[in-house]
């Protein structure tokens, strides 16, 4: 079999597309801080436990 | 269908085409035709996976499966706002900042050319033969209500979709999936307006769903842990989470949509968006199904909805059997109508116990008239002359037969525009996908490294045509698949474990390189196969056990067999 060389992630090719981003991006990933997207996933797991309680609702209601 | 309907369905569809063929005219190199230049807002992005997603099938078995089995299959959609959280936090973030055009290149940075390969194989398998029954799904039903051969309109889907996806690329695909569902939002919340107009004068919609609840059509949560019951919350929040996790992080036709997204905050709120409206869309779709179960209370509905097993029947030597049922079904209809009435009465005037005793008699008389169905099926089971094609669940024919019968000309041509335009955007995408796979993954990689962009755009345009054409073929032959839906599902739960697997270690396990993951690749996919075959567990349970196998035997392969590989 052949020798399995190590491959790290950051490889020369993935180092050359990353410095690829462009300036918007890298300004827009500033401008969105994790607590921003935090937030975001913290109001699609509320809206989903929203929708399983109206389901709930709903089936139990209508039984 | 009258010249109104003719007119609305061809001007709906003509439109949509050249609108996306305009939209794209500026497409330079492969990045523009597979990514649309990276240039598409969230609202786009986000509108585009829900079109890819929603095939044809969804508008026309999702009402049937709430009129026979009740609004129930929502919880297969539970796990769907997690893997997008999953998703917008690990796999989005990766294929931006390398600027991958398809997922597969990913791989190949992370592990190494061979897995890339491979993981490429498995997708193009599986998707042109999911496909292949995306294309085949809708035709059969158009040929039944346009009076047209199958083999016709599975060639005139194929061909429609091929001629915009080739000319246009993503762009169009994306523009045009932007319409589509906007048509197809606006058609369904006709469709519901006119099926709640339908209602007998008086009848609320608290009273319609009071009646859909008591006939048992509004059980949409079940908290029982069932590992035999395919809809439970839990299957839904677990077995949902994988399904949706390898469907939107490895499959090509969506990762292809969201890299659409001119940065990675655009593509994050096209896929919350999408995880925001997909539930309450389904259960819109699904109540719409209900509503029709409760209009068919007071209309006596057709004896079986799918006319051509029904002429069958007629013309067969058991046509007397026929007409006894039918007989039968008549007078078990009005006696149902009887105590509908009064379990109505009983709603609006009556004391507690008296509408828990008018609900039972309801369900006594329409299990009666259930029974007298399940007969007529057994009839045409038997009397089919290839019992394995005979279509005995009439339910995908249900809500087009009520379209056709019930609602004003015009919207009927509207809906069959919404199944045509539903089936384009899957598959479109699913052209575009393969056709990005075969240009990037393969040609680019391994035939001509070093064409011009516009090399490389003609090639992309051929791979189109290519994949399209093989699609549309193969789609000839989908009727030997047996049960359509079923097919597509099985068909995917046989590979998406596999590739689920794939990723997940490629993102979280950073010490296993690409020996390990190869062969704990082809070791899983032998044992999924083996798994499928002599049936150890249901189907939807390979994509956890997929995942799981490469998992764990990436990470057995990676500390015994290629363990001195690290060292070296």
């Amino acid at each position: 079999m052949a020798a399995d060389t190590p491959k790290p992630i950051n490889t020369t090719s993935s180092i050359e597309s990353s410095l690829a981003l462009n300036q918007a991006e890298k300004s827009e990933e500033n401008e969105f801080k994790p607590a921003y997207w935090k937030r975001w996933y913290f109001w699609l797991a509320v809206f989903l436990v929203l929708q399983i309680l109206f389901f709930s609702f709903f089936t139990y209601y209508f039984k | 269908m009258t010249y109104t309907d003719w007119l609305v369905l061809c001007f709906t569809l003509l439109g949509i085409v050249l609108y996306g063929i305009y939209k794209s005219r500026k497409n330079t190199g492969i990045d523009s035709y597979f990514l649309a230049g990276r240039s598409l807002p969230w609202y786009q992005v986000g509108l585009s996976v829900m079109a890819t997603q929603a095939s044809a099938i969804t508008f026309i078995a999702g009402p049937g499966q709430a009129y026979s089995d009740g609004m129930r299959f929502i919880q297969f959609y539970l796990g769907l706002p997690l893997a997008v959280i999953i998703l917008c936090t690990s796999f989005i973030p990766n294929f931006h900042r390398l600027r991958v055009v398809t997922a597969y290149e990913y791989l190949e940075k992370r592990f190494d050319a061979k897995s890339r390969v491979l993981t490429v194989v498995l997708f193009l398998f599986l998707r042109s033969l999911s496909t292949a029954i995306s294309i085949y799904a809708p035709s059969i039903i158009l040929s039944t209500l346009l009076h047209l051969p199958t083999g016709l309109t599975t060639c005139l889907i194929g061909l429609l979709v091929i001629s915009y996806t080739v000319s246009g690329g993503a762009k169009a695909v994306s523009s045009t999936q932007f319409i589509q569902m906007l048509v197809i939002f606006s058609g369904m919340g006709l469709a519901g307006y006119e099926v709640f107009h339908l209602l007998p004068k008086g009848t609320g919609f608290l009273e319609a769903m009071h009646v859909s609840g008591t006939l048992g059509k509004l059980n949409i949560i079940d908290f029982h842990f069932d590992l035999h019951n395919r809809y439970t919350i839990w299957s839904g929040l677990i077995g949902g989470l994988f399904l949706q996790l390898s469907y939107f992080g490895t499959d090509q036709s969506q990762v292809g949509r969201y890299l659409t997204g001119s940065s990675i905050a655009e593509s994050r709120l096209g896929l919350i968006l999408n995880g925001f409206v997909k539930i309450p869309m389904q259960f819109l779709i699904l109540l719409l199904g209900t509503l029709v179960f409760v209009f068919y209370q007071w209309q006596q509905p057709p004896a079986y909805f799918n006319q051509h097993e029904l002429n069958l029947i007629v013309n067969s030597r058991d046509k007397s059997a026929y007409n006894d049922l039918e007989k039968k079904r008549q007078v078990l209809f009005e006696a149902k109508k009887v105590n509908l009435d009064k379990y109505i009465l009983s709603l609006r005037v009556g004391e507690s116990y008296e509408i828990a005793h008018r609900a039972a008699d309801l369900r006594r008389a329409q299990e009666s008239f259930d029974q007298n169905k399940t007969s007529l099926r057994k009839l045409i089971l038997k009397n089919h002359p290839d019992s394995e094609l005979a279509d005995i669940s009439d339910t995908n024919y249900m809500f087009l037969n009520f379209v056709l019968a019930y609602l004003p000309h015009g919207t009927i041509g509207m809906i069959i525009a919404i199944v045509f335009l539903a089936s384009m955007g899957s598959v479109a995408s699913a052209c575009n996908s393969m056709a990005s796979c075969s240009v990037v993954d393969i040609y680019q990689r391994w035939i001509v490294k070093d064409g011009s962009e516009s090399h490389y755009l003609w090639v992309s345009r051929g791979f189109t045509i290519f994949w399209g054409l093989i699609c549309v073929v193969f789609a000839l032959y989908a009727g030997r698949f047996g049960n359509l839906l079923e097919a597509v599902n099985s068909l995917g739960s046989l590979f998406y474990g596999t590739i689920l697997g794939i990723f997940l270690v490629a993102f979280y396990i950073r010490s296993i390189q690409g020996n390990a993951i190869f062969y704990a690749a082809i070791a899983s996919e032998t044992l999924i196969f083996i798994a499928a075959h002599y049936k150890w567990m249901e189907y939807l349970w390979l994509n956890v056990f997929g995942a799981l196998l490469v998992v764990l035997l990436s990470f057995f392969f990676q500390k015994t067999i290629f363990k001195q590989s690290i060292k070296s």
